[in-house]
């Protein structure tokens, strides 16, 4: 940012910022930002309107114009004063020799407001005529316009008019935030960098293998900000080093950094490390001061040298101040580090450095950011401590804080997605069944996510009151059957998709491929309507009434011909290999079940009996006698994998399972 | 009316925030602690967000604290300094987002 006497519009770095006129809120809204940033500027002004109004320029709202101690003021904090007339008229138009003359003359008064200044013109309404653009020559070093201007003549410099809707090319930033199960602290994280007060352009983040809510988290704010994040999900753990990689590598930006999913950034760590950047052409890294914060903190402190340590805020904050980068710090980088791993930096030198290495006498940001300066490049330090850098214990990781922030996401995204309910319901008719399908996945995550973080805030918090609103049970009913093919029916899915049949379930968490019903509920499906149906696993959870309920209605849908699979565990398998202390029966259903893994028969049997939640157990036996009330016949025990139909679907063998096919002959 | 450790708040009205706030920085004064309750909106600040801010920073005394509460859903963003709480309150059918800083 500079002044007109230094102005090149050659050089794409020069701006210079004038304002015509000078109104009085450019005095109240502007200068103190200009001053906060340490800019000059240009004042134009008009000799009659000094301390008047803008009435003359009848297409502007009314408004003052800055007096003369607003001026001086502004002046002293850096601006300058030039001249725009005496009276404001149009020099497109025609003036006599003696009008010019008076309009370009600077009373004496006026100029003592700025004895450096004065030098440069501005044509009113950016209009002017050869007499007048001749008598500038003579009375200026150079003059502005907005209408005229061109980038060759210092008499007639040209302008951009700036508005609010105004946006000039700046360097693009990539943030890159990377979570392995730092879901408790990522909404943190993310929130500091959509309030910078200057923002980047990308945000990435990655999930490497989380098996916490990361990817819940980070796929929500993928959707509310689909321009801004982008979201990169790994099934596997890949460590930082991939991961950190990857993640620059995919980034746009000229600029990067990586931001701990546990850490914070001050709203103005991208403005202030942007504009170091901007400044120092060969600076790779802007590294910045930053405050510790969290259980271990203080012991964090302790371990930086004692010029490092720049004081406790609140007993909160410990506030760590690096040195600055030069010569005798350069030399002291490869054996201490004193540039942070969240600091921003340009991916150029990134790619020079060859990126990322695993290092064992280095961590790897000190390392990539010592091969940067290897590589000739400068850093420089922002003297303020702009990173709020988290230092927890694994088991006290969670505390009120994040509890909040957590609760503050769920809450806001499930009122969306309540808010799209209505909408959702009063379209049902015309949304398409993967639509609605999403939607409920989506409702009932966020729901529980409500939930969890609402119990945990009840533990730290005792007054605290939100209701969740709603069930998705009342939607569940109400899903159409427009458009859906019900010929073939997978009750009872859980994770488990059959392609090309309706997979239902009562829980759409399991995934977007749930149909959500209850079938404890009549079937929402014709008579005769359904070719097979496959229930694998599902009716130990009903009652004894519910599966007599269940299978009647089944039999209603099936189409005469129409056959149905049905697994189911087989008590009394269990209980003859109890009877018999069968050790290799016992094995494999451990193999299979592991979480009810028990030490003796007996606690196996008792698990069994008590603790897998059944409501119902049956026999070969009994499960034939329930088919044949409900009107089935051909009822058939078939071998896994065997089937006389279409059933190729039956999961894993369990040493207790049963498989019958029945038809509906009439 | 609020006091703080016996001492009466400062007190100043005007038409506009700028006016209050430059009677504020006539006086000279910095202060300990400043709460903005539901003062970030644009219907408030228009659309001078950083100016805003800036004015209260100004005001804070070094280790200064400042408070600013608004409705969750219309959290401006946060003041350029440290972060020392965040927590959301229900009053009647509203959330409010408060934020405590450090200067």
């Amino acid at each position: 940012m500079i002044l007109l006497d230094e102005y090149d519009p050659n050089n794409p770095d020069h701006v210079v910022i004038t304002f015509d006129d000078v109104y009085e809120n450019v005095y109240q809204y502007a200068a103190p930002i200009l001053k906060k940033f340490g800019y000059r500027y240009e004042l134009f002004v008009i000799g009659d309107k000094i301390g008047g109004t803008n009435a003359f320029d009848s297409v502007e709202p009314l408004t003052t114009m800055a007096n003369r101690d607003q001026l001086k003021a502004m002046v002293a904090d850096g601006a300058r004063l030039q001249w725009h007339t005496m009276s404001h008229p149009d020099m497109g138009q025609e003036l006599t020799d003696q009008q010019l003359a008076i309009e370009l003359a600077i009373p004496t008064q006026i100029k003592k407001l700025d004895p450096k200044g004065f030098k440069w013109f501005a044509y009113p309404y950016g209009n002017f005529t050869q007499p007048a653009y001749e008598l500038t020559k003579t009375l200026f070093q150079g003059a502005v316009s907005c209408i005229q201007g061109n980038d060759v003549d210092p008499y007639c410099w040209n302008r951009l008019t700036v508005v609010n809707s105004t946006t000039f090319n700046q360097t693009s930033v990539s943030v890159i935030i990377p979570s392995y199960n730092y879901g408790k602290f990522m909404v943190e994280a993310i929130e500091s960098v959509l309030s910078q007060t200057q923002p980047p352009q990308e945000i990435i983040i990655i999930d490497d293998g989380s098996t916490d809510d990361t990817s819940v988290i980070a796929k929500q704010y993928a959707e509310n900000y689909p321009h801004l994040i982008s979201f990169v999900t790994r099934e596997q753990n890949w460590g930082i080093i991939k991961t950190f990689n990857a993640g620059v590598r995919m980034a746009k930006g000229e600029y990067v950094c990586i931001l701990d999913a546990d850490n914070r950034y001050r709203s103005d760590f991208l403005e202030k490390t942007v504009t170091a950047l901007n400044q120092h052409k060969n600076a790779a890294i802007a590294y910045t001061d930053f405050a510790f914060f969290g259980q271990r903190a203080a012991s964090k402190y302790e371990l930086f040298p004692r010029s490092w340590q720049n004081g406790v805020v609140f007993d909160t904050f410990y506030l760590v101040q690096f040195p600055d980068f030069n010569e005798t710090t350069k030399k002291m980088l490869k054996a201490r580090n004193f540039m942070h791993g969240n600091s921003l930096f340009r991916k150029k030198a990134f790619l020079q450095a060859g990126g990322y290495f695993l290092e064992t006498d280095k961590p790897e940001d000190h390392s990539l950011f010592y091969r940067m300066i290897e590589h000739g490049w400068d850093a420089v330090h922002i003297n303020a401590p702009v990173l709020e850098y988290r230092q927890h214990n694994k088991d006290q990781e969670n505390d009120r804080f994040n509890y909040f922030a957590q609760l503050h996401f769920y809450r806001t995204n499930y009122n969306q997605v309540l808010a799209e309910k209505k909408n959702v319901e009063n379209t049902l008719r015309r949304a398409t069944l993967q639509k609605t399908l999403a939607f409920l996945f989506n409702y009932k995550i966020l729901k529980n996510g409500v939930k969890t973080m609402l119990k945990k805030i009840k533990s730290k918090v005792k007054k605290y009151v939100f209701a969740i609103r709603d069930t998705s049970v009342t939607i569940m009913r109400r899903i159409p059957l427009i458009g859906v093919d019900y010929s073939k029916l997978h009750l009872g899915c859980g994770g488990k998709n059959i392609p090309g049949w309706l997979n239902i379930d009562i829980d759409p968490s399991f995934g977007p491929h749930v149909y959500p019903m209850d079938l404890r509920q009549p079937l929402p499906f014709p008579s005769e309507s359904v070719e097979r149906v496959f229930i694998e696993h599902t009716i130990e959870n009903l009652t004894k009434a519910e599966c007599d309920q269940l299978f009647k209605e089944l039999f209603r849908v099936l189409k005469p011909g129409g056959a149905m699979r049905i697994a189911i565990s087989d008590i009394s398998k269990l209980l003859t290999a109890y009877q018999k202390k069968n050790r290799r029966y016992r094995n494999l259903m451990q193999t299979d079940m592991q979480p009810l893994l028990t030490d003796t028969w007996d606690e196996f049997l008792m698990d069994m009996l008590f603790n897998w939640h059944r409501r119902s157990y049956f026999t070969s036996k009994l499960l034939k006698q329930f088919l044949k009330r409900a009107g089935f016949q051909k009822i058939k025990k078939k071998m896994h994998s065997k089937t006389d139909f279409d059933f190729a679907f039956d999961t894993r063998q369990l040493p207790d399972t049963a498989y019958f096919e029945a038809q509906r002959v009439k | 009316m609020m006091e703080v450790k016996g001492e009466k708040p400062a007190i100043a009205t005007a038409e506009s925030l700028y006016e209050l706030l430059n009677t504020f920085r006539a006086k000279r004064q910095t202060y300990d602690l400043i709460i903005l309750d539901r003062i970030m909106y644009t219907g408030v600040i228009g659309n001078s967000l950083s100016l805003a801010q800036l004015y209260f920073q100004d005001l804070l005394k070094k280790d200064g604290i400042l408070i600013s509460c608004c409705l969750e859903t219309f959290a401006p963003p946060r003041f350029p300094m440290l972060l020392y709480q965040e927590s959301f309150i229900d009053l009647r059918t509203c959330h409010y987002r408060v934020r405590t800083y450090l200067k």
